[in-house]
């Protein structure tokens, strides 16, 4: 739950990945992942098919990889299934070595406690610390070859160092169901926020939930800052809040970004009741038509898949978040790889992250992303929405100083989504630059 | 005591107990529901609704595999069955010293007890952590079984009042032939005990069966997951699959229920043998 | 050769013996951790940088100034109030299902089962009873034609702490019935039987006989209750995450969202000892008022 900007975990996993991925290499200096034009739709590729073209881990500064390690994730779901494929796909590439998993719940405060002890995995999800004690924890990635090839390099990234590699890319957008727009009198995916607004008012009217949010969940609700970014025209929106004491202003780009959240709210077009909305049930009624839309990560299209939504009823498009007729997109980075710096074991940790990104074919398991810039989803989906020709924005990580403020005065970015929409956006701002202000100031920052 | 079968205040009774039953089933009426569907019929009906057929078990013979129960199923049992005999001849023992001796540091030793359980467990897990580490417990079934075996304060309590209510005379006659003070323990007062000793039995078992946490910190190898982890083969970060994981909440709490049928035998056999005598 | 032993010696040796194991048991893994906690209370520290400051007594003075915490600790006093409830409640069923009765049995596990099972389970289910609009629970007030009782369980600050309380008392309930059950079979049947040949009902033999036989037990399940209450974590943290708006944040889903979430552990540690002083406090009044009703 700490994870404040990043893309949701992954969803319920659909086995064999229906797509393949596809190894053509993406020189976009925006770094925005464009999709492969490939209409490779349905043809199933096994994992190790996938690999790329990439070194393999082995020339990984001459050591022999052999040995055992520890790898710890957070995907329990899978601990027991693809996980142990990837891992014995490994295996059986490096005679000789062994890699056990430890599937874990409550992840971060499972691991944050063995931190405290000492007592960390080779191999690891990235809790993240304050930048410059990444160090302290984690095993510089650079010579693994692959900085110039992956996204959110500067994320997990101190004195120049890199510590972690996202283990997918997610891009938010408003996922939709076809049937439910269908049954509406809707043909086309809203262009603009007028359109948007249109579209919700002939869902009501069909009494079809227009936007799901699992607002219960909170979580759910994070991806509702994105057009705060977009208005403000980048993600420093976050960051630079140090240089003001009034960082939350109804005409400004929070203002503005939540209002969008808070209209839909006011207008009845979230669920009848918010607080009962879970994304357990959320995810059963967008795929039964009983929601419309939800904006949300990609990797949310195969939890729709999964509830027995065909792939040809599923959209996902950029969010309208003005009238303009131009979109932009966000693009979230999610847990990092990482190696610890306790490992006794390093360069077999190390081939094993190179490997798990390269060869194990996890992003076309689970039709996800991959952070590596030559692998390409070609789902469909997410073609749709590269033709849009959106603007892409990369997450940023927050800067120390804007955690120490946030940390102190315990603001908790979900909750404070959730009060603005229900509640007096002045009031509401106000308490929170208060709060913010008095913090700020008795920090000294 | 006979019981009249319509005798008014007996009807009463059935009534009221009938109310309870009633309420205690209705929240698990879903997990029953759902238990028995296909993952398309559970995404696509109310989670209300009857399953197509109460006869489809594919749920429970596919949690038995994917879980790996039958590892889960091991390892539990290990745990448990080391941790409670333990826990059990110690929480007796701490007992016995308590209830029948006076010595100086009694009531420090037992203020102590009640002092700490004041201290919620979760916040000082740091500490507790570094503590099994150090002890080379870190990853291995003993981490588990370590941290059952101490006495709590509903344990202490539970022998003690059984203990003031097992007469003196007894341990005295015992001495008057001979007995040594182990031997009065191991025959007089440890059989006395049992009822106490069969709930605690109870519960202590479905406290280590459900327990997430222990697990999930100190013991994460694979090989060791035991039966609450091995639900979380159905759960993701964000999400879970709730006909499968029905169906695997519903399997494992069988165990717990026979367990309890059995051990509540001996709860109540003071009753039947004519009480503490 | 043991039994040779003089009586005063076997007591010597029985009990450090006998408390040997027990003591080193709880010294490592409750006694240091304690201890620990009220070091970490005087310092600040993250939770992961190898380093920590002394901070002397600036965590509990910002424990007293936070008003946050302490409105989320008034929370925990309608948890408690439904705690004694439930409590009278085991105790009722307890008496209940120790007399004759056919089928006590079958009642014993029904009302014991919310305790066997998972408390993954407990949330989920009871999302869908108090889900507002097609929750069991709403849609039964309405079948009553009780429509403006439906309201949203989860989304109303008044009640929704109401909800969280009940659903703790049906999942603990039986534990306390348990407990008392156990209790009941260490009450001598001799006095029992001589109170019935007096004459006495079968209510004044329960009042007057078992009851006080029983007190400590009673008062065992109290304290349990209170520690319980004022220390609920679980339950909100599974179900509500604190929602809405912090309306069911307890003292305790606090406390870990301040050192996990915050990185604030000398905050935390110090939220901790002031929840155990608290606890302290309530368990006295608890025992002053038990004190006079046995009088």
């Amino acid at each position: 739950m700490k994870k404040k900007n990043v893309a949701a975990g992954l969803a319920i996993t659909l086995g064999i990945g229906l797509l393949a991925g596809c190894g053509s290499s993406n020189d976009d200096s925006n770094a925005s992942p464009s999709a492969s034009a490939s209409a490779d739709t349905g043809a199933s590729a096994p994992a190790s098919e996938s690999a790329s073209a990439g070194a393999s881990g082995a020339d990984n500064g001459g050591e022999e990889i052999k040995g055992t390690i520890t790898w710890a994730t957070h995907r329990t779901e899978l601990a027991d299934t693809d996980l142990k494929k990837y891992v014995e796909a490994f295996e059986a590439k490096y005679p000789g070595t062994t890699v056990k998993i430890e599937g874990l719940k409550d992840y971060e405060q499972t691991i944050r406690v063995r931190m405290a002890a000492n007592e960390l995995p080779d191999v690891l999800s990235l809790v993240e610390t304050t930048q410059s004690d990444l160090p302290k924890f984690y095993e510089p990635l650079d010579d693994l070859g692959l900085n110039d090839n992956i996204y959110f390099k500067d994320y997990n990234s101190y004195d120049g160092k890199l510590y972690g590699i996202t283990q997918q890319v997610a891009i938010n957008g408003l996922l939709y169901n076809k049937q439910a727009f269908a049954k509406a009198g809707i043909a086309e995916p809203p262009k603009t926020l007028d359109e948007l607004f249109a579209d919700a008012e002939k869902l009501k009217a069909a009494g079809i939930v227009p936007m799901a949010t699992a607002f219960k969940d909170a979580w759910t609700l994070q991806y509702w800052t994105d057009p705060a970014e977009f208005i403000y025209g980048s993600t420093d929106l976050r960051n630079d809040k140090i240089n003001t004491d009034t960082p939350f202003t109804v005409d400004g780009a929070y203002g503005q970004g939540l209002g969008i959240l808070k209209q839909f709210y006011d207008k009845g077009y979230l669920e009848k009741d918010v607080y009962s909305a879970t994304w357990d049930q959320t995810q059963k009624d967008l795929a039964s038509g009983k929601a419309a839309m939800m904006y949300i990560g990609n990797w949310a299209i195969s939890n729709l898949l999964s509830n027995g939504l065909s792939l040809d009823d599923i959209g996902f498009v950029p969010l309208p978040y003005d009238n303009s007729g131009t979109y932009k997109g966000m693009m979230r980075n999610d847990w990092a790889y990482a190696v610890s710096a306790t490992s006794k074991n390093k360069p077999l940790a190390k081939a094993f992250i190179k490997f798990l990104l390269e060869e194990s074919g996890d992003y076309a398991d689970h039709m996800i992303i991959s952070p590596l810039k030559d692998q390409q989803q070609s789902l469909k989906q997410i073609t749709d929405f590269m033709a849009y020709n959106p603007e892409m924005l990369e997450a940023q990580s927050i800067s120390e100083d804007v955690k120490a403020v946030e940390n102190k005065m315990q603001f908790d970015p979900f909750k404070f989504i959730q009060e603005v929409t229900v509640g007096k956006m002045q009031d509401v701002f106000d308490s929170y630059n208060k709060k913010w202000k008095s913090t700020k100031a008795a920090l000294g920052k | 005591m006979r019981e009249k079968a319509f005798a008014p205040l007996t009807l009463f009774k059935h009534f009221i107990l009938w109310i309870a039953v009633v309420l205690i089933v209705f929240p698990p009426y879903v997990l029953v529901m759902n238990a028995f569907k296909s993952k398309t019929e559970f995404a696509q009906t109310s989670v209300f609704k009857l399953p197509h057929s109460f006869l489809n078990f594919d749920n429970f013979v596919s949690v038995m595999t994917r879980a790996h129960l039958d590892r889960a199923y091991w390892n539990t049992l290990l745990i448990i069955v080391a941790a409670v005999i333990g826990n059990v001849a110690l929480g007796t023992m701490v007992a016995y010293v308590l209830g029948r001796f006076e010595f100086r540091l009694k009531k420090l030793i037992m203020g102590t007890y009640i002092a700490l359980s004041f201290v919620p467990m979760i916040t000082t897990q740091v500490a507790t952590f570094t503590v099994v580490k150090n002890l080379h417990l870190y990853n291995t079934l003993w981490a588990a079984i370590v941290l059952n075996l101490g006495t709590s304060v509903l344990q202490l309590f539970i022998y003690l009042q059984f203990l003031r209510n097992i007469p003196r005379e007894l341990d005295e006659a015992a001495m008057m032939e001979g007995a040594s003070l182990f031997r009065i323990y191991r025959t007089i007062i440890f059989p006395l005990l049992t009822p106490a000793t069969a709930t605690i039995i109870i519960i202590k078992t479905i406290n280590i069966y459900n327990d997430m946490f222990t697990p999930y910190l100190y013991m994460p190898a694979q090989k060791l997951t035991v039966v609450s982890t091995s639900l979380m083969n159905f759960s993701s970060e964000r999400s879970t699959e709730w006909e499968m994981m029905s169906a695997a909440i519903l399997m494992i709490m069988v165990p717990i229920i026979v367990l309890y049928l059995f051990f509540q035998k001996y709860v109540f056999a003071g009753i039947v043998n004519g009480a503490v005598k | 050769m043991v039994d040779s032993l003089s009586y005063s010696l076997q007591k010597r040796i029985l009990i450090v013996l006998f408390l040997l194991v027990p003591i080193v048991l709880l010294v490592l893994f409750s006694l240091y951790p304690a201890g620990y906690l009220v070091y970490l209370s005087f310092m600040s520290w993250d939770g992961f940088s190898p380093e920590k400051t002394w901070a002397g007594i600036a965590n509990y003075k910002e424990v007293f100034q936070t008003k946050e915490i302490w409105q989320a600790f008034g929370h925990n006093f309608v948890y408690l109030i439904w705690g004694l409830f439930q409590n009278a409640l085991g105790l009722f069923f307890a008496l209940l299902l120790n007399s004759r009765l056919k089928g006590r049995n079958a009642y014993r596990v029904m009302l014991f089962m919310p305790y066997i099972m998972n408390g993954v389970a407990v949330a989920y289910m009871f999302n869908y009873v108090f889900n507002s609009e097609y929750g069991s629970f709403n849609t039964l007030l309405r079948g009553m034609g009780l429509d403006s009782l439906a309201i949203s369980w989860f989304g109303s600050p008044k009640a929704v702490n109401h909800v969280l309380g009940f659903i703790t008392l049906w999942k603990f309930m039986g534990l306390n019935m348990v407990i008392y059950l156990a209790a009941l079979q260490s009450v001598p049947s001799e006095i029992v039987e001589a109170a019935k040949i007096d004459g006495a009902s079968r209510f004044q033999t329960s009042m007057r006989v078992v009851l006080p036989n029983i007190t400590q037990v009673i008062e065992l399940n109290l304290f349990l209750t209170i520690i319980g209450t004022l220390e609920m974590f679980d339950l909100p943290f599974i179900l509500t995450g604190g929602g809405p708006l912090g309306a069911s944040d307890t003292f305790l889903t606090k406390t870990i969202a301040t050192a996990f979430k915050f990185n604030n552990f000398g905050l935390a540690s110090a939220m901790s000892i002031t929840l155990i002083a608290l606890v302290v406090v309530v368990l006295g009044v608890q025992r002053l008022a038990t004190r006079r009703w046995s009088d």
